[in-house]
């Protein structure tokens, strides 16, 4: 058969010993330069890669910080704040800003900082002017707070009273002499001492709450009030102070014309006495002086 | 990523063993002498490290082993050193006719392999491929790329050339 006598003539040929460990070499060899190559050139792709992420990892970080040189004073612009959620809300109206010193103006718009404590708020009809480094007050008849947003009222029955007492204690404060916020206070009001109480506890927390209803009390009838000793002192108000030590520091009597208008203010040690009309805007009279005599 | 992939020692001698009596020996039915086909065998395998493929199984390895064996013998043909060297010894041959008439031809010892060699190129490839790797007519032509019929008449006509060559020989197909 042809097929059978042409495969057996092809057992003959076949390579040479020396062919195929030649090969074999050959292809070893070829295959260590392949892996050399594929390893070298997986190394190179990661290399690369890694390249490329970090590439990316700083184009990214740059996006974010052009983003927030961008976009954070847009949004502060806009209205947005970062400043303490606890910020104090104008009982006026006004806004609330970052800066929890800053005393709003009776119409609702900002004043500079610094000049009044945190509790101190302006009345209705009154108006700042600026007098050299301290803001200066000057009171209007102010007895009414019709205007005044219902939300921002402090709860009670009255409507806010002249509160000229409660803006020169907090002027007080506000301006050095600091006798309130650290000594005991004691307010002598001969004619109604739960008021003066309350009063007194206004004055050591500086809490204008408790101040504006406490003194919208006293404006309410002090004339009216039975327990008055004479019809003088229940024409006036005197809350003393007292200094560090527990003495009696100072004096100041708020004198009804018709509402609390005037105040004396009496250094007790010294036993100086000046008096101030409220509606002529002398409060920083009254505070530098008693800083003086302090 | 890039895919790592590593070429074992073990694997290539095995497939070396195996397969290269198939490529020789189909690469010898081509060109008809050791040298180049020692070379062909060199370069298949070379291919082979290089491509590294990944086969379904020995049957396919099979199939790319002779495919790429029949591109090889075909570059070898048509290679400039090839034909440099053909022509050469054409010269030679002329000059030399009676001396190297077996130049780098193995010896065989039987008529029908050297009929086979005698036989055109073509149908040489014909012949190993259905008598000694027994390949069906539909896998010689995918192998050499060419039509079902056209192998079959090819293997037909080396049959008839086989036949008035050697006398006497039976062929079963």
């Amino acid at each position: 058969m042809f097929k059978d006598e042409y495969k057996q003539a092809n057992k003959s040929i076949s390579p040479s010993p020396d062919l195929l460990n030649s090969i074999s070499a050959a292809m070893h060899k070829e295959a260590e330069a392949l892996n050399e190559n594929n390893i070298n050139s997986f190394r190179k792709s990661d290399r690369k890669f890694s390249m490329i992420g970090r590439i990316t990892g700083i184009a990214a970080a740059v996006c974010i910080i052009i983003a927030a040189a961008v976009f954070i004073p847009i949004m502060m612009n806009s209205g947005f704040s970062l400043a303490d959620k606890n910020e104090v809300q104008s009982p006026i109206g006004g806004n609330g800003t970052g800066d929890s010193n800053q005393l709003p103006s009776p119409d609702g718009t900002s004043t500079a900082a610094g000049t009044y404590a945190t509790e101190c708020y302006g009345t209705t009809g009154a108006e700042y002017t600026t007098n050299s480094a301290a803001e200066t007050y000057i009171s209007s008849t102010g007895s009414k707070n019709d205007d005044i947003p219902v939300s921002s009222k402090p709860e009670g029955d009255s409507p806010y009273p002249s509160d000229e007492l409660m803006v020169l204690g907090c002027y007080l404060n506000a301006n050095g002499v600091d006798t309130v916020e650290t000594s005991e206070v004691n307010v002598e009001y001969y004619s109604r001492d739960f008021d003066v109480e309350i009063l007194a506890n206004s004055f050591r927390t500086r809490d204008a709450v408790f101040m504006n209803n406490a003194i919208s009390m006293l404006s309410e009838s002090p004339l009216n009030n039975s327990n008055a000793k004479d019809e003088e002192e229940s024409e006036s108000v005197t809350v003393t102070f007292k200094n560090k030590n527990g003495k009696d520091y100072m004096s100041l009597v708020f004198r009804k014309c018709p509402t609390f208008c005037t105040v004396s203010v009496c250094i007790t040690d010294t036993a100086k006495t000046a008096e101030f009309t409220i509606d002529s805007g002398q409060y920083d009279r009254i505070a530098e002086y008693a800083k003086q005599q302090y | 990523m890039c895919e790592l992939s590593l070429r074992t020692r073990d694997s290539f001698d095995e497939v070396l063993k195996t397969y290269s009596n198939t490529v020789y020996r189909l690469a010898y039915s081509r060109v008809g002498n050791k040298p180049d086909a020692d070379d062909i065998l060199q370069d298949v395998f070379l291919r082979y490290i290089r491509a590294d493929k990944v086969f379904n199984d020995e049957e396919h390895r099979k199939a790319w082993f002779i495919r790429v064996t029949l591109n090889c013998t075909k570059s070898h043909a048509t290679s400039a050193w090839n034909r440099h060297r053909a022509s050469d010894e054409a010269l030679d041959y002329a000059e030399h006719q009676d001396e190297t008439d077996d130049i780098g031809r193995l010896e065989t010892k039987t008529a029908v392999y050297d009929a086979v060699l005698a036989l055109a190129p073509k149908y040489r490839t014909v012949i190993h491929l259905f008598y000694y790797e027994e390949m069906s007519l539909t896998e010689i032509s995918e192998a050499l790329g060419l039509g079902e019929n056209t192998v079959k008449s090819q293997l037909h006509r080396a049959r008839n050339i086989l036949k008035d060559k050697l006398k006497g020989v039976e062929f079963d197909v």
